[in-house]
């Protein structure tokens, strides 16, 4: 018996369990794995699509308009003869960055409202999550149409309608987690050293919640990329001529039967980006769960 | 238990008047003047200020909220903007297309479910539960429009069995009404299939450790009859709540569905309406779906003392 076995006895014995390397036990957690390995794949083609992409996504190309799979064009090219492989590549730049962006304008107003309705408690706490259960009772996707609807088109108003839908869903669940750590002894510790209380939500709370967040907004990610291709999908998405993979799916809609190979490799890209996030933010959230158990 | 329902009933009101005064503060800061929408850009300010005199929208706000709601109340919804037709009248006419794909889509994703969910929690961990599990989480986060889409190429235009869109009216054409309906229920129920399998697996295999199942194995009773009896029937209890959670998002995917397949719903009609900024139509729909939600979750509480003889109403 070595050293190793030696100490790892003597851990056992002593009833702290082995430990394991933070890889090692990110490896086995089988969600994280795949959906790290898509969302990566997503975001690989974003950050390298200039590379990447074998044309420029908005380059015409008049004598090869829908073209089905050539060696020239891997997937095909659209009515505009334009190609759809690097179209696709090129639509990963704007799905993340409207998705992310969108996470991000959830996180600054949801943390901070659930943050405020936690600790505030009483009535301010009780008229701030009706006004959030009000905002849940629509689907996202609803919501998002209509907040779009009155700010009108252009991609920052995209961005604010898709924030809007995660906020209500981030403060509740911050909330939750204020109510659970403003009982722990710290805080009253901190209380009564006389701290302020934005010193105590700042520095007490909210490095507590951090992890929660990251897994809420790496799922939410998931589902902003998937509102922000249905509403593109409906033509109330990101305006043209950037290449938007939701878009990508409506125009090809009308040529299925010349080159299917528009909308559904739209359609892959987008169920790949989906499905990575999803997978992660679930891989993610089990890996939290036995941190905190 | 009457006491109850009245009770609840009552507290949907401040809700939907809460909501419905939001959407139409909403609508009138952001819509911009109909009007203007209406008669275009060059109109005269005289006809303007008459056409705004007559559709009264020359009054305050709140007199012109408190007006919609109390005419609300009643059944009037107003008037389309672009067409004239009574909201409540446009509505009505395509209330039967979004409740019959929505309904249609529930009872498929419901049994279904119940079939997956139930054979994947008895056969845990093996080969039926990955291929299951495999299909639910792919029907969870494969987006509906690719699904309609897909489905619309293998069974509409490449195999030609089914119609790709349309619809025909069921008390009319019954025949070609189902068969249009196919497809999009199909494309509708997919997720709630993937979501609600899953639930009721958990759910499922939570209930077959049980004390009350083992005491049935006991008794002897036949294993078919454990799991219809006893594990189904406590199991059904999270599938509701989920159920009562997601009405809203199925509208969601009814806009969408509609779309695709050419269908004469409440969600293409609000895809409509906001094309075209029409917004006592907005507003109309928007107040629908709220009320539709809030009686849903009612109907689900209501449910549970169904499903479950402890609960009680108090």
């Amino acid at each position: 018996m070595n050293a190793v076995h030696a100490a790892a006895y003597a851990r056992a014995a002593a009833g702290t369990p082995p430990r394991i390397s933070v890889w090692r036990r990110a490896a086995r957690n089988r969600p994280l794995v795949v959906g790290g390995c898509l969302a990566g794949l997503a975001v690989a083609m974003a950050v390298l699509a200039p590379w990447v992409a074998p044309y420029d996504p908005l380059t015409y190309h008049p004598d090869h308009t829908l073209e089905g799979p050539s060696r020239a064009f891997w997937l095909g090219t659209d009515n505009l003869g334009r190609d759809i492989l690097s179209q696709d590549i090129y639509g990963a730049r704007i799905s993340l960055a409207v998705g992310s962006a969108a996470v991000l304008l959830g996180i600054a107003g949801g943390v901070p409202w659930g943050l405020v309705s936690g600790f505030l408690g009483g009535r301010p706490d009780y008229a701030l999550m009706r006004l959030a259960d009000v905002t849940l009772v629509f689907p996202s996707l609803v919501l998002a149409l209509v907040i779009r609807a009155f700010l009108g088109a252009g991609l920052s108003n995209v961005i604010i309608a898709l924030g809007v839908t995660i906020t209500p869903g981030l403060a509740r669940v911050t909330r939750g987690e204020v109510l659970s750590i403003r009982a722990r002894d710290f805080i009253s510790a901190a209380v009564a050293t006389g701290a302020s209380t934005p010193r105590i939500l700042l520095r007490h709370i909210v490095p507590n919640i951090l992890d929660l967040i990251v897994v809420l907004g790496t799922a939410g990610m998931g589902g902003a990329i998937l509102t922000e291709a249905s509403l593109s999908f409906l033509g109330f998405g990101t305006p043209p001529p950037a290449p938007s993979w939701g878009r990508m799916l409506r125009e090809g809609y009308a040529y299925l039967l010349i080159t299917p190979w528009i909308s559904l490799s739209a359609g892959a890209a987008i169920f790949i980006a989906v499905l990575g996030f999803y997978l992660a933010g679930e891989g993610a959230r089990r890996a939290l769960h036995r941190e905190r158990t | 238990m009457a006491r109850y329902i009245l009770h609840r009933l009552v507290a949907i009101i401040p809700m939907a008047v809460l909501l419905t005064a939001a959407v139409f503060a909403l609508v009138h800061a952001f819509l911009g003047d109909p009007v203007v929408l209406m008669l275009g850009r060059e109109a005269d300010a005289e006809t303007a200020q008459r056409l705004r005199h007559e559709l009264r929208l020359d009054r305050p706000l709140y007199v012109q909220y408190a007006d919609w709601l109390s005419h609300a109340a009643r059944g009037d919804l107003g008037r389309s903007l672009r067409d004239r037709e009574p909201v409540a009248r446009a509505i009505e006419s395509r209330l039967s297309v979004t409740g019959e794909l929505t309904l249609l889509a529930m009872a498929v994703a419901f049994a279904a479910s119940l079939a997956l969910g139930t054979a994947a929690a008895v056969r845990a961990g093996g080969a039926v539960d990955f291929a299951i599990s495999g299909f639910c989480i792919a029907g969870v986060t494969l987006p509906n429009f690719l699904v309609g889409i897909m489905l619309i190429f293998l069974f509409g235009l490449t195999l030609r069995w089914l119609p790709s869109g349309g619809y025909a009216p069921f008390f009319v054409q019954p025949a070609d009404n189902l068969r249009l309906m196919i497809l999009p229920t199909a494309t509708l129920s997919l997720a709630y299939i993937g979501f609600l399998s899953l639930v009721l697996k958990s759910s499922v295999m939570a209930a077959l450790r049980a004390p009350y199942v083992q005491t049935g194995r006991a008794k002897g009773i036949t294993e078919r009859r454990v799991l219809v009896r006893h594990v189904l029937r406590n199991s059904l209890i999270p599938l509701l709540s989920v159920l009562g959670v997601e009405v809203g998002r199925l509208f969601g995917g009814a806009v969408i569905t509609e779309t695709i397949f050419a269908l004469p719903g409440v969600g293409r009609l609000l895809v409509d309406s906001i094309l075209g900024r029409d917004f006592p139509v907005i507003q109309a729909v928007v107040a629908l779906l709220t009320f539709g939600v809030l009686v849903v979750n009612l109907c689900v509480d209501l449910a549970y003392g169904w499903l479950d003889p402890r609960v009680t109403y108090g």
